[in-house]
């Protein structure tokens, strides 16, 4: 045989078995996209945001109690200014002592533990708007599993749930999406929409509709009375 | 050229391409094959219930546990209050539902030989409802348990199953505010088979889900 010929079967079978590791290799990529909600109410009102120390990350630590490790100055900036759109609430008082450390990346994020400890890994996602939307979610999920659950309102929420679904496309197909669950997804973003009622922001790439208003704020009544009511419960002061 | 001179000139190409082409079939045959985890199993196995293998009393896991395991008859739960399903398993035993502070989560009697072989437990939220406990509560009278599984189906995966089966009962607990959401009794038995019997809620799933 000829080294032409040997040449000519290594390429054939290469690119037969090789097509389905690369297809397989393709599935993961970007998921987030930055969607702007139409809220007609502002509440809790989100205040006049002050200017950041020079030393954001002790700001963030003296103000509010939340340590970040790794991230930017620009990314420290959006935390900063997250954080203080929210502050007219009790959100601090369940999540303070959080420590949240830098994915490296572009995307990703998780809830991994409890303040006092590593207790979210999040990247310096694209998008403004978005990264300041999904530290408070991730938060969110600091508040359902590391408080007493008569605090964060537990049974109440599952059972909001049950009564109204969620209030997200991610809620609601949360392990097709992500591989996370339905309650813990919702409960986030539950806290995360009241928090930020100017924003529609879809946690997650999966939606597939990229213009949702505000589940609470865009119209009235809600279609979901039962989890503003729990969101009213646990973070109105 | 004719289709003979061809089929001889490429041969080896033509060889290793079929070859390749089968291997590709197969890969995906196998994938697209479905699972049959539960071809001819016998009924015990498809509902699996444990047989009553001790008369005696066993203490009660929670202040607001209904029944007493091995001794509460199937006419008394039929009593309870409360109650909101009753099925009859395969195996002859019976699942009996209770209302729940979550809805979606009923409590659970299993009664076997007219006697109650299982009891699930609803913790209130409440600190100051009657039956309200935290983990601290049993490891300081039962010590540790048997065994700690990561991991539930229906709480998330930040919770923990505490198995204390030799003692006929396994807390769901959340271990970062040690809070005990549910409490499973049932008799004695040992860790591996208080998964196979009554571990539905135990998941693989128990890291925290990257978004």
């Amino acid at each position: 045989m000829t080294m032409k010929r040997i040449y000519l079967i290594l390429i054939f079978t290469l690119f037969t078995f090789g097509f389905p590791f690369q297809t397989y290799a393709q599935v993961s990529s970007n998921r987030t996209t930055t969607r702007v909600g139409n809220p007609t109410t502002q509440q809790p009102s989100p205040g006049k945001v002050p200017p950041a120390p020079g030393d954001i990350r002790q700001g963030i630590i003296s103000q509010f109690g939340i340590t970040m490790n790794g991230f930017d100055q620009h990314y420290l900036q959006l935390a900063w200014e997250s954080f203080w759109e929210v502050s007219d609430s009790k959100f601090f008082d369940l999540v303070r002592g959080s420590i949240i450390n830098k994915l490296p990346g572009k995307s990703g994020s998780s809830q991994v533990g409890c303040p006092g400890s590593e207790s979210i890994k999040l990247a310096q996602y694209d998008g403004d708007r978005f990264f300041k939307f999904i530290i408070i979610h991730e938060l969110g999920h600091v508040v359902r599993n590391c408080n007493n659950r008569h605090v964060n309102q537990y049974n109440g929420h599952i059972n909001a749930f049950d009564r109204e679904r969620g209030v997200s496309y991610y809620a609601n197909n949360a392990y097709a999406c992500l591989e996370s669950d339905n309650y813990s997804e919702d409960y986030a973003d539950m806290i995360a929409y009241f928090l930020r009622p100017a924003d529609g922001v879809a946690t997650a790439g999966c939606d597939p509709d990229s213009n949702r208003p505000n589940p609470f704020f865009s119209k009235t009544p809600t279609d979901f009375p039962l989890h503003l009511q729990i969101a009213q419960t646990v973070l109105k002061k | 050229m004719n289709i003979i001179d061809f089929l001889k000139k490429y041969k080896w190409i033509l060889l290793f391409g079929f070859i390749a082409l089968l291997g590709v079939i197969t890969i995906v045959l196998y994938n697209l094959q479905p699972s049959s985890p539960q071809k001819n199993l016998p009924v015990e196995d498809l509902y699996p219930t444990p047989f009553l293998s001790s008369s005696k009393d066993l203490p009660k896991a929670s202040s607001i546990q209904k029944t007493i395991i091995g001794k509460t008859t199937t006419q008394e739960v039929e009593q309870l209050p409360e109650r909101i399903g009753k099925t009859e398993n395969p195996d002859g035993s019976f699942s009996y539902s209770f209302a729940s502070p979550l809805n979606a989560r009923p409590k659970q009697v299993l009664t076997k030989d007219d006697k109650v072989i299982f009891e699930s437990i609803m913790i209130p939220e409440n600190p100051t409802a009657e039956g309200y406990s935290k983990i601290d509560d049993y490891t300081s009278h039962y010590g540790q348990p048997e065994a700690i599984l990561k991991g539930s189906k229906f709480y998330g995966w930040h919770m923990e199953e505490y198995v204390y089966s030799s003692q006929g009962f396994t807390l769901i607990a959340n271990p970062f505010t040690k809070e005990v959401f549910e409490i499973h009794a049932y008799q004695p038995m040992d860790v591996d088979s208080y998964v196979k019997y009554y571990g539905e809620d135990i998941t693989s799933q128990n890291q925290p889900p990257q978004e």
